[in-house]
């Protein structure tokens, strides 16, 4: 079971994705779910004792031997972030900014054609900021060195982020279409960058012993801190 | 209308962490905004204890106060309401911080109202 990926075993026995929501593991709501079970809990930094009563209870529950809902202590020992981590966890903030603008820009009427020259400009700073800079940056680091099944459903999203950038840009002139994918884009990143932050990375942060040596280009994240902080101040004067 | 206000003052920047209201209700952060822009927003929010604040023109990080009210207090649930203009988003990524630093398992719920009023994504 604890081979089983963890989407088919809550499709399975809903029970189990309730009891695992309760104690912080919200993998129902996963766009991919393909982790497997054996990998969640150690990705959600529990200890190891921790784990073997969690995963009894779960075959508890799965049995029909229990219904009940327990909370299980959860302590995680706060450790300094290490520098690629804190890196990428602050490009995050930038990125989400990108994300809330897109957000905003297509909640308006005829947002292809008022916000054209913007929306094409946050699309370019998407591909050449959070896809080549960000992104990429993880591919090559931390992802590549630490390659499990948690961190394929990441490269996963990657993937899909791309495609609905790709469809978005070949279907500008098409408000419904341009619309559909960029939110599927915006809800995908905040549901990435949320997981990142809040469980991938601290689990990251306390398996990984290499010193990271890593470039970024700041001239591009100045610019895009730079053009939000301008598109903003706009807003109110429109 | 029935007068619903749990707690003064409501200003994230006034407010005692360990005001009474905050063990017996669930919590609402809302930008300043909302309550005007939607002219539904009492009824729809006023059961809870209600924060404002505005993270444009606050010049401060509400997630050190907002993570001693949650620390300190018995909250199961926040709703955050926020305007969908982008500085707004400030409001929620500072309650999600709040959140992760209690290192309590506390629900959120987020609305954004459009900029004419409308109620755009739950």
């Amino acid at each position: 079971m604890n081979n089983n990926s963890i989407k088919d075993i809550i499709t399975q026995y809903p029970q189990v994705g309730e009891f695992l929501k309760l104690n912080g593991v919200d993998c129902a709501n996963c766009l991919v779910g393909t982790c497997l079970l054996k990998d969640i809990l150690t990705i959600h930094n529990y200890n190891e004792e921790v784990q073997e009563e969690i995963y009894s209870h779960i075959d508890k529950l799965i049995s029909g031997e229990s219904d009940e809902m327990i909370i299980f202590e959860h302590v995680q020992e706060e450790i300094a972030l290490q520098p690629i981590i804190k890196k990428l966890m602050d490009q995050h903030q930038i990125i989400l900014q990108i994300v809330y603008t897109i957000e905003f820009i297509t909640s308006q009427k005829y947002f292809n054609v008022k916000f054209e020259k913007e929306l094409k400009q946050l699309l370019e700073y998407v591909s050449n900021y959070a896809d080549k800079q960000h992104h990429l940056l993880e591919e090559d680091t931390l992802f590549k060195d630490y390659q499990n099944e948690a961190i394929n459903v990441m490269f996963e999203e990657h993937d899909m982020g791309r495609n609905y950038i790709k469809q978005a840009k070949l279907n500008f002139d098409d408000e419904d279409i341009l619309k559909e994918n960029l939110l599927a884009y915006t809800n995908l990143l905040k549901d990435h960058i949320h997981k990142e932050d809040t469980i991938l990375f601290p689990y990251l942060n306390t398996i990984c012993e290499k010193d990271y040596q890593f470039t970024t280009n700041q001239a591009i994240e100045d610019e895009v801190v730079a053009y939000l902080s301008d598109f903003n101040n706009k807003l109110f004067t429109i | 209308m029935k007068q619903k206000l749990k707690q003064w003052p409501i200003q994230i920047k006034l407010i005692d962490p360990n005001h009474p209201a905050f063990n017996e209700n669930d919590l609402l952060i809302a930008a300043d905004c909302c309550a005007y822009a939607d002219s539904e927003f009492h009824q729809k929010f006023s059961e809870n204890t209600i924060l404002i604040g505005c993270p444009k023109l606050d010049d401060i990080d509400y997630s050190i106060k907002l993570k001693e009210v949650l620390t300190n207090n018995d909250i199961k649930k926040v709703t955050v309401v926020r305007m969908i203009v982008p500085c707004c988003y400030g409001i929620e990524n500072m309650v999600r911080n709040a959140i992760k630093e209690s290192g309590k398992d506390i629900e959120l719920e987020t609305y954004v109202i459009g900029i004419e009023g409308d109620l755009v994504e739950q």
